[in-house]
């Protein structure tokens, strides 16, 4: 009974939470785009910008850069998983920690690299593609060759290397055992990854903005700026829908991908080949990606960022530390952002804890009724949506739903650390889930019929398991928060900036000693991230073995 | 000319990791090789050598009068004019049974049309073409290695390779099979290197026995002249005492039963079975 009540009351926590940061906030936006100020329904917006040429250009723009992305993450990715999964060589284990860096950078600060590399100063400035289009898909490569590599390589070690040695007893070359055996068998894998990673390029806001929003833009720049530059939130909606129709439809196709070809595969446990002759090109291929498109961009932000004048020094972190370029954040100087930064992080983290320790409990309890079950998967793919639903279109939600309601509210700087733990929830309960789940329901059975209370049993026998989730997830929850720049954009007050609103400001601003600035802040905000995450790994507890 | 010959082959992983130390072999075109040994002789390597999916440290290897492995040069696998029958069969599982056993006609190349009519062929002459639109995970144990023999036959190679094909099997089916491997081989005249631990598996296919044993293979000679009182305890004890052998009732009657082994005539007192049954003979010395 007691049991009950708790997870009813955990439940209308979570619902209410969903709700109200969540529905409410995309719904008003949805509802802004089809109805008139009286309230009345009224498809004239759409109709005006769904026939506007701009917009379409826009979408297309849109698109082309995250197909493009999405291709080039797939064609350095799937070499990079036979290389680091597959096979074992002296240095493997440095060369597959270098591609976790992607996973633990904030977008901003990639952003930010990618300027220093590209931009006049840097060492590929001769190519002339700072804030182009082209360096926002290499971004979005950057990214997503780890994502890649990780999912396919996941399954690849597993495949039994046996099917393709009988392909080529049968007479098949490499190359068409490659195509006709392997490329099929990971094909589940290729599809599903590369869904979400469409999805990610996308919906890839902060790298767009921070890279100077070349060519029309995007969906989600142009919902910024309708809102920002024109004021105007009804058009702004009507893009803001086209963007969830965006990634309804790179669900869909995500799903339909995953689905095909699915065979029931030979699975064996991981087993890595030493490298052979035979490897040069997919090594080459991993070397390259690792090397010039991971590496590259962050070792330049380093070096840029200590560039002075005469040679190299600590100029442009002193200066952060000084009012220089803070005319548009009311004096507010970066190394104060910093601090609003952690603070709001820390805030965001302590609610997105909460609400996903409660929800992550919800839906690995194992239950009999197949109702409540049923319920459980439709709530375990509800709080997936804001990781779909872009950034852009949550802080846009919070600012014509809770925003409007009450201005006094928006003022008060609490609906940023609401906004991002919307965005921080689907990961961290992700993170969660599996740690839970592994909790074998005989043993909450066993302390049942030894006499513990469900509140006991919570304590003695989930939360082990949940203590040792819980530094994981608020690393990482301090992290998104800490370098979340989608929805703060929006949200943030001029006179409580955080760090990635202010970075992004200091680029759009002319001048060396801007720039100069936005490296530095931009190595400050990776540094402390990844700080983050990595604490929240060491503090985990170890689970006591007592058997 | 030989259809396989190995001289002189070493495989060492390490100092202390000789696998093989000196293998030499011949196999006669036409010629079914019985090849046993203990577990972690070696006897798998060695296919996988003659394959091309494993390259000896020395030594060469000779594949229908082509040297495919010596000290210069290793011939890829799917260059070599031999195949594989893997333990678990291997079959592909993203193809129907018919695309699995015209998968090395489409890697040679081979017209559609003559394609289709050389699978059906072979299907029909192991006897499932009722399986060829079936998927793969749909077949028991025994029509998976049909299939994977299937799709060996239908490239017509000079040696086939088998590597335990039948250890995953019940042992009524395995002996069925190892009649029905023996019969399709020698039909088409095909040479086949047969790796088994099961020495009555290896009485049954095979025309000629050798062991693996401290890296090297010991030939047994005939199977119709083996002689196990004069091996030694080791390999009299792999190839099971005297064991025994199955062969096909070729004839019966109310007072006797001919069953054919290993091209021989053994007639056994009384009615045994059926034309076409097969028979499993216990010897004891």
């Amino acid at each position: 009974m007691i049991g009950r009540i708790g997870a009813g009351i955990a439940l209308a926590v979570v619902l209410g939470f969903v709700t109200v940061f969540f529905a409410w906030p995309v719904g008003a936006m949805l509802l802004r785009g089809i109805t008139n100020d009286a309230g009345a329904l009224d498809l004239s917006t759409f109709g005006e910008v769904l026939t506007t040429g701009r917009t379409w250009a826009i979408a297309g723009h849109t698109l082309t850069m995250a197909a493009l992305g999405t291709a080039g993450s797939v064609v350095f990715g799937i070499p990079a998983a036979y290389i680091l999964y597959r096979t074992d060589f002296p240095g493997r284990s440095i060369l597959r920690s270098v591609t976790l860096v992607p996973f633990v950078l904030p977008t901003v600060v990639v952003g930010v690299a990618f300027r220093a590399l590209l931009g006049a100063e840097g060492p590929l400035g001769f190519l002339g593609l700072d804030q182009t289009t082209a360096a926002v898909i290499v971004a979005m490569v950057f990214f997503n060759i780890s994502l890649i590599a990780r999912q396919v390589g996941g399954l690849w070690q597993m495949l039994d290397p046996r099917t393709v040695e009988a392909a080529r007893s049968l007479g098949a070359s490499r190359a068409r055992a490659f195509f006709t055996i392997t490329l099929p068998a990971l094909m589940p894998a290729i599809g599903a990854s590369a869904g979400l990673v469409f999805l990610y390029c996308s919906t890839a806001y902060s790298l767009v903005r921070t890279l100077g929003s070349p060519g029309v833009g995007t969906l989600e720049t142009e919902v910024f700026r309708q809102t920002q530059t024109f004021l105007d939130l009804r058009t702004a909606a009507v893009f803001s829908a086209l963007q969830v129709c965006f990634v309804l439809v790179s669900v869909w196709l995500t799903q339909r991908l995953s689905r095909y070809t699915t065979t029931a595969l030979r699975l064996q446990f991981p087993r890595r080949q030493p490298l052979s002759r035979t490897d040069w090109l997919p090594l080459g291929i991993t070397l390259f990606a690792v090397i010039s498109i991971i590496l590259w961009p962050m070792v330049t932000l380093v070096e840029r960022s200590l560039a002075t004048d005469d040679g190299y020094g600590w100029d442009n972190y002193r200066l952060l530390a000084t009012s220089s370029g803070s005319g548009f954040a009311g004096g507010t100087t970066a190394a104060q952002a910093l601090e609003h930064s952690v603070k709001i992080a820390i805030d965001a983290t302590l609610i997105t804890l909460i609400v996903a320790i409660l929800l992550a409990l919800l839906l690995t309890h194992k239950v009999n009724s197949p109702m409540i079950a049923r319920g459980q998967r439709f709530l375990d793919t509800f709080i997936m949506l804001p990781m779909g639903v872009s950034s852009v279109t949550i802080g846009f939600g919070f600012l014509v739903s809770i925003h409007a309601v009450s201005p006094d509210l928006g003022q008060s700087g609490v609906l940023v650390p609401l906004a991002q733990s919307v965005v921080a929830l689907p990961l961290v309960v992700r993170s969660l889930i599996p740690i839970l789940a592994a909790v074998d329901p005989k043993q909450r059975q066993a302390a049942a019929v030894l006499g513990a209370s469900p509140g006991r049993i919570l304590r003695t026998i989930d939360g082990p398991y949940l203590v040792r989730a819980v530094g994981l997830a608020a690393g990482l929850s301090f992290s998104v928060s800490l370098g979340e720049f989608g929805a703060t954009s929006f949200l943030a007050s001029p006179n409580y900036q955080t760090l990635p609103v202010y970075i992004v400001r200091l680029l759009n601003r002319p001048g060396a000693e801007n720039f100069g600035m936005a490296l530095a802040a931009a190595v400050i905000l990776g540094v402390v991230a990844s700080l983050a995450l990595l604490v929240g790994e060491r503090i985990r507890p170890q689970l006591r073995r007592t058997v | 000319m030989t259809a396989v010959e190995l001289t002189d082959v070493h495989l060492a992983y390490s100092e202390d990791n000789q696998v093989l130390t000196g293998a030499n072999l011949q196999l006669a075109v036409g010629e079914i090789l019985g090849l046993l040994g203990a577990s972690g002789s070696g006897k798998s390597t060695l296919l996988r050598i003659v394959a091309g999916l494993q390259h000896p440290s020395s030594g060469s290897v000779v594949i229908a009068g082509k040297t495919t492995d010596d000290d210069r040069r290793h011939t890829p696998p799917h260059l070599r004019d031999c195949t594989m029958v893997f333990q678990d069969a291997q079959l592909f599982p993203h193809r129907s049974v018919a695309a699995n056993v015209s998968y090395g006609l489409e890697a040679a190349k081979v017209p559609a049309t003559q394609r289709r009519r050389r699978v059906a062929e072979v299907l029909d002459m192991l006897q499932i073409s009722e399986l060829a639109d079936r998927g793969v995970n749909e077949l028991s144990g025994g029509q998976a290695q049909r299939v994977a023999l299937a799709r060996c036959l239908v490239i017509r190679p000079a040696v086939i390779l088998f590597d335990e094909p039948l250890s995953a099997l019940d042992r009524g089916l395995r002996q069925k099979l190892a009649v029905d491997i023996r019969q399709l081989l020698k039909q088409t005249g095909t040479s086949a290197i047969y790796v088994t631990h099961d020495p009555d598996e290896a009485k049954t296919v095979s025309d000629r026995l050798a062991v693996i044993e401290d890296g090297k293979i010991l030939d047994l000679g005939p199977v119709s002249t083996l002689d196990t009182s004069v091996l030694s305890d080791s390999v009299a004890s792999l190839l099971g005492g005297s064991g025994e052998v199955s062969g096909v009732v070729i004839a019966a009657t109310e007072e006797s039963t001919t069953i054919e082994v290993v091209d021989e005539h053994l007639v056994l007192p009384g009615r045994q079975g059926t034309v076409g049954d097969t028979v499993t003979v216990k010897l004891s010395r």
